[in-house]
């Protein structure tokens, strides 16, 4: 008799976690296609432009050139090992001129550099912008720091420093607070073939790292799939594609993290924008979890796309306690696949994707 | 030993049923706001703008302040408070607010109208109105012609049949001939019942003028039908399964044969098919289950949606494929459960079972 009711207690778990992972692949989900305005490729961006940070003057950094495989079992397309990692410059100020490649220093090449998440700092005093970026090591994860002098540079970038901390298992995104003070996710604790597992068991055991100037990282938040950071006014924000929602911290003089709230999306938010005037968020997102793994599995499938503005509405001393949720772009990836990021100045946007363009919008429709 | 498989037997019913319904119900969908262009309510509608009929000069006829007689205990009871009406707006005028057109003195004091749809002589410009009434005992349609200068509807006739189970949408395809939706059979609380279970007692009647006749048969989840431009095909809307059904139109006795059917991934509500460029509009809803919230309190917002359907096929089969499209999504806030949407000249209204009615410019 017991043992009918363990077994019975075992298949509803079992079946109440198949229902959340039939969520998260979203079979039941459609998509609708609607653009805010023209919209089109930007040249000669091909292989992802994952993350984009946009500094003071409207230059927009791009990374580019993710591979992704972790694990030789996971499917990825072969074709993702060939991905060669870039920085590109996108001037807002000059949409028509395309992306231009940025020169990077010796070292930085072939396996050695494998860019993820990215996040400018501005040094008002010496006009000077640090780009921290993630980078994928082949054998460990890195944040890479640069500089770059808009004056004097003729689109290169210099190296400065090479972050590395026993505390970063498996990165995703870097979010500046000083030119020697940064946090960054670890989407996960695994980052090889088990990762698989953790994604499947929905296992909480990603977070969010606070790496100090006096050097030395210390875990400030845990949490499901965390991806990308942002910050506003005192708060720090982490999104869950697979997890689909944002999580509000509030952060403190010491750095750490109190979590205030998580929000359901009820889509696949992936990078973050801050917008540096009306502290809305912005997201790239992915609508349908099985059509964007179908894509890394072949990246002739196309998976749609996906851009979200969240507005806070709550009160002054709370404006996350409520918000409202707008979709600004929408494609079934006929366009552009898998929109992982998004950077918006007036009433331009630019959409970046995991693994393929780079695409430019004009936003007609006041929304 | 039979009370275990019976009671297994009802389970996995019950199972199998909540599987077929749940993508509808969406539970999970998000009803994030976006726009064409700018849009706003039209005034003075507050009270369902639920089904719009336009005529080929941008003319639309709304049907407004329908009460569901469904299960009257489950719905807000306001909505019994709402009183019948048919509003018209100028595309060519749209800054003008919407104008009530005159009833006929027969209809006055049992106007529930539903499903509306118009036809219109080419050579002469009369316009008639059919409209679905759920009169205090029936369903009736009514046909009705429009007097221009005066902006009333006279009856012409009031069609009354057996056949009329529960009538939701009407298709005119002639002054005197109309295809008719039946979206159950029951009314009062075995409804819910009916939809649960999902018993197949919907149909589709074709009335030519004289006799009505059974075309489409043992359905369940019918809601509204639309034309083809060439007028041989009509499309039909249903609900919970997300799908257009289409039918090729036999010219000799209005029989309908089904042809195929697509999915539009979204609870969809009335059809409207664009004469200009093929492409199907449609008023959804994008959370039943919300839905049903705001119907038994319509402080609760339900969010909407207009679909676009887009078709690629070549003239043979022009829904072979398609493409789907989102002009408009609103959080509830705006209008809710948003139940049609018609398109005109860059121009488009979207009406509600219960809400407000509203009008977008669309410029992108």
């Amino acid at each position: 008799m017991i043992w009918k009711c363990v077994l019975l207690l075992v298949v509803a778990v079992v079946m109440q976690h198949c229902y959340k992972l039939a969520l998260i692949m979203g079979y039941h989900k459609t998509v609708y296609a609607h653009w805010p305005g023209k919209c089109h490729s930007v040249h000669p961006v091909l292989q992802g432009s994952e993350d984009i940070a946009l500094s003071e003057d409207n230059l927009a950094f791009i990374s580019s050139g993710l591979r992704i495989q972790v694990c030789d079992l996971d499917g990825i397309d072969p074709r993702n090992n060939e991905f060669v990692g870039r920085i590109y410059l996108f001037d807002f100020n000059n949409p028509e001129a395309g992306a231009s490649e940025m020169i990077l220093p010796k070292g930085m090449m072939g396996p050695t550099f494998n860019p993820h998440g990215i996040d400018t700092w501005f040094d008002s005093a010496t006009g000077r912008v640090y780009l921290f970026v993630v980078n994928h090591r082949a054998d460990e994860e890195t944040v890479e720091l640069f500089t770059f002098d808009r004056k004097n540079s003729n689109n290169s970038l210099a190296h400065v420093r090479t972050y590395r901390e026993p505390e970063f298992r498996s990165l995703n995104d870097v979010l500046a607070v000083s030119s020697e003070e940064f946090y960054v996710t670890n989407d996960g604790y695994f980052r090889n073939c088990w990762k698989t597992l953790e994604f499947l068991f929905l296992l909480k055991w990603s977070s969010i790292v606070h790496v100090t100037q006096e050097g030395g990282g210390e875990i400030v938040a845990t949490g499901h799939a965390l991806n990308s950071l942002g910050k506003s006014s005192g708060l720090v924000f982490a999104t869950s594609p697979v997890g689909r929602f944002l999580n509000v911290y509030k952060r403190n003089d010491d750095g750490t993290l109190l979590l205030r709230h998580s929000i359901d999306v009820g889509t696949g938010i992936d990078n973050i924008f801050v917008h540096p005037h009306t502290m809305d968020l912005w997201f790239g997102a992915h609508p349908i979890g099985h059509a964007f793994l179908e894509h890394t599995t072949n990246l002739d499938t196309p998976a749609p796309s996906q851009v979200i503005r969240l507005h806070p509405t709550g009160e002054q001393d709370d404006p996350f306690s409520s918000v409202e949720l707008f979709e600004l772009f929408s494609d079934s990836g006929k366009l552009i696949s898998a929109s992982s990021s998004v950077a918006v100045s007036g009433n331009r946007l630019l959409i970046g994707s995991l693994l393929q363009k780079l695409v430019y919008c004009e936003m007609t429709v006041p929304n | 030993m039979i009370l275990k498989a019976t009671v297994l037997l009802i389970a996995l019913f019950a199972l199998q049923r909540v599987w077929q319904l749940s993508p509808g119900f969406g539970i999970h969908s998000k009803g994030y706001i976006h726009r064409p262009g700018p849009c706003r309510t039209v005034k003075p509608i507050q009270t369902g703008s639920e089904d719009i009929t336009l005529t080929d000069n941008g003319i639309a006829f709304i049907s407004s302040g329908l009460r569901l007689n469904l299960c009257k205990q489950l719905f807000d009871k306001k909505i019994q408070q709402f009183t019948g009406r048919i509003y018209k707006f100028n595309f060519n005028d749209p800054g003008h607010a919407a104008v009530e057109v005159a009833l006929p003195r027969e209809l006055e004091k049992d106007f529930n109208p539903h499903g509306v749809s118009h036809w219109k002589d080419a050579s002469s410009d009369e316009l008639w109105l059919f409209v679905v009434n759920h009169r205090k005992d029936n369903d009736n349609v009514e046909v009705m012609k429009y007097n221009h200068e005066l902006n009333s509807l006279s009856l012409v006739r009031s069609v009354q049949s057996t056949m009329f189970t529960s009538v939701n949408d009407i298709l005119a395809v002639g002054p005197n001939s109309f295809y008719a939706s039946n979206d159950g059979y029951f009314h009062g609380c075995l409804r819910p019942l009916e939809v649960v279970v999902g018993l197949a007692l919907g149909s589709v009647v074709f009335f030519d003028g004289v006799t009505a006749s059974l075309v489409v048969q043992r359905q369940s989840d019918l809601n509204s039908m639309a034309l083809s431009k060439d007028g041989t095909r009509l499309f039909l809307t249903k609900t919970f399964e997300q799908q257009i059904n289409i039918f090729n139109i036999s010219k000799e006795n209005g029989n309908l044969m089904f042809d195929r059917a697509i999915d539009v991934g979204v609870s969809i509500d009335n059809i409207y098919a664009d004469p200009v460029s093929d492409d199907l509009w449609l008023g959804a809803h994008s959370s039943m289950f919300l839905l049903s919230q705001h119907m038994t309190n319509l402080d609760v917002k339900a969010p909407s949606k207009v679909v676009r359907v887009h078709p690629l096929g070549l003239e043979t089969d022009r829904f072979e494929s398609y493409e789907l499209h989102s002009p408009f999504g609103d959080d509830g806030r705006l209008i809710s459960g948003s139940s049609s949407a018609v398109y005109y000249q860059e121009k488009m209204l979207v009406g509600s079972i219960s809400d407000t009615l509203v009008f977008c410019d669309i410029i992108v």
